[in-house]
């Protein structure tokens, strides 16, 4: 487990990763969660285990475009094209699902990553297909 | 984002044409030129509750077309004429794809608009009718305002107390009642194209 006082992230002992990150987040904290869950997306894959992520953004008051924060998106974006991971579930606000279907739209990962208002739908469509 | 509506086809349809409704399998998007369209669902009373207007240079529908969903979750009518270009989502997916600086663009695009969004229901759900024309006022001013001089604006969109009423989810006579007191006190004045003083109304 890593945590920090913006994120935290482990591998639940469902066998998928969970991510949660907490209060307002700032270019440097999304970019080191994002480096922490690349480690642990190529680690279980290495492990030829199915990589299954879930987020939790609910805990992040306000979610900006502000363009502080370009470079973070810019770095989200490559990782949900790049990484091998297999499905992605956020749960988080209007706001968090706007910016994550967005996101999965540029990374042409739409299939690969959804976006929920709730933790019980994020995870029985994670679960669903695993 | 013209960019990437350059391929799109230009269309132009009259004030009243419905382009969307609500149900409807949606492959396309739109984006407007010219005109203004509003999003709206029928209450289980049968009443119009009008939840957006979409001015020149916006896209839609971005609910459907975000959530991957591929219906229309609202009707979309033309409030004028409008000149708009229409390109299949599936296109325009592709010309995204991987195109960082059209991607931060749209990003840029679609958290405003989500912005305005939660707003607008936010102010929908007031409890007070003053507060909910006021709060119209202000949005339409962004959205369909064109400033005439310092501290005025006036609409670019013919408004008659239904509309206002159906944008505002208040009746017909509670909202005739507020804009009296509107005009009275010099916020609003004029009839279908309502000029606003925005300096009073901010204080409003």
């Amino acid at each position: 487990m890593s945590k920090t006082d913006k994120f935290e992230i482990f591998v639940n002992p469902s066998g998928f990763i969970e991510q949660k990150f907490i209060g307002n987040q700032t270019p440097k904290s999304v970019t080191d969660g994002v480096d922490q869950l690349i480690k642990l997306v190529r680690k279980l894959h290495d492990q030829k285990k199915q990589v299954l992520v879930l987020v939790d953004i609910t805990g992040v008051p306000k979610i900006t475009n502000s363009d502080a924060m370009r470079g973070a998106r810019r770095s989200m974006v490559k990782s949900m094209k790049e990484e091998p991971y297999n499905r992605i579930a956020v749960y988080g606000d209007m706001a968090t699902q706007v910016l994550v279907n967005t996101m999965a739209l540029i990374a042409g990962k739409r299939n690969k990553i959804r976006v929920f208002d709730n933790r019980i739908d994020a995870l029985k469509w994670l679960k669903a297909k695993g | 984002m013209e960019e990437m509506f350059r391929e799109a086809r230009h269309r132009r349809m009259p004030k009243g044409q419905i382009l969307i409704y609500e149900g409807d399998p949606i492959s396309n998007l739109f984006r407007i030129l010219e005109g203004y369209v509003k999003v709206y669902n029928i209450q289980p009373d049968g009443a119009e509750r009008i939840i957006f207007v979409y001015s020149p240079g916006d896209m839609f529908p971005l609910t459907s077309f975000l959530s991957g969903a591929g219906i229309g979750r609202y009707f979309y009518e033309c409030m004028t004429e409008v000149n708009f270009q229409i390109i299949p989502q599936a296109r325009f997916q592709e010309l995204l794809r991987g195109n960082l600086n059209a991607g931060e663009e749209f990003i840029h695009y679609t958290m405003d608009i989500s912005q305005q969004f939660l707003e607008r229901i936010s102010a929908l759900s007031s409890n007070s009718a003053h507060r909910k024309v006021v709060s119209l006022l202000h949005y339409l001013v962004e959205r369909a305002g064109t400033e005439l001089d310092a501290g005025a604006s006036k609409l670019k969109i013919p408004l008659t107390s239904q509309d206002i009423a159906d944008l505002c989810g208040l009746s017909r006579e509670t909202v005739t009642i507020q804009l009296s007191k509107l005009k009275k006190s010099g916020v609003i004045s004029g009839t279908r194209f309502l000029t606003i003083d925005t300096s009073k109304l901010k204080n409003d």
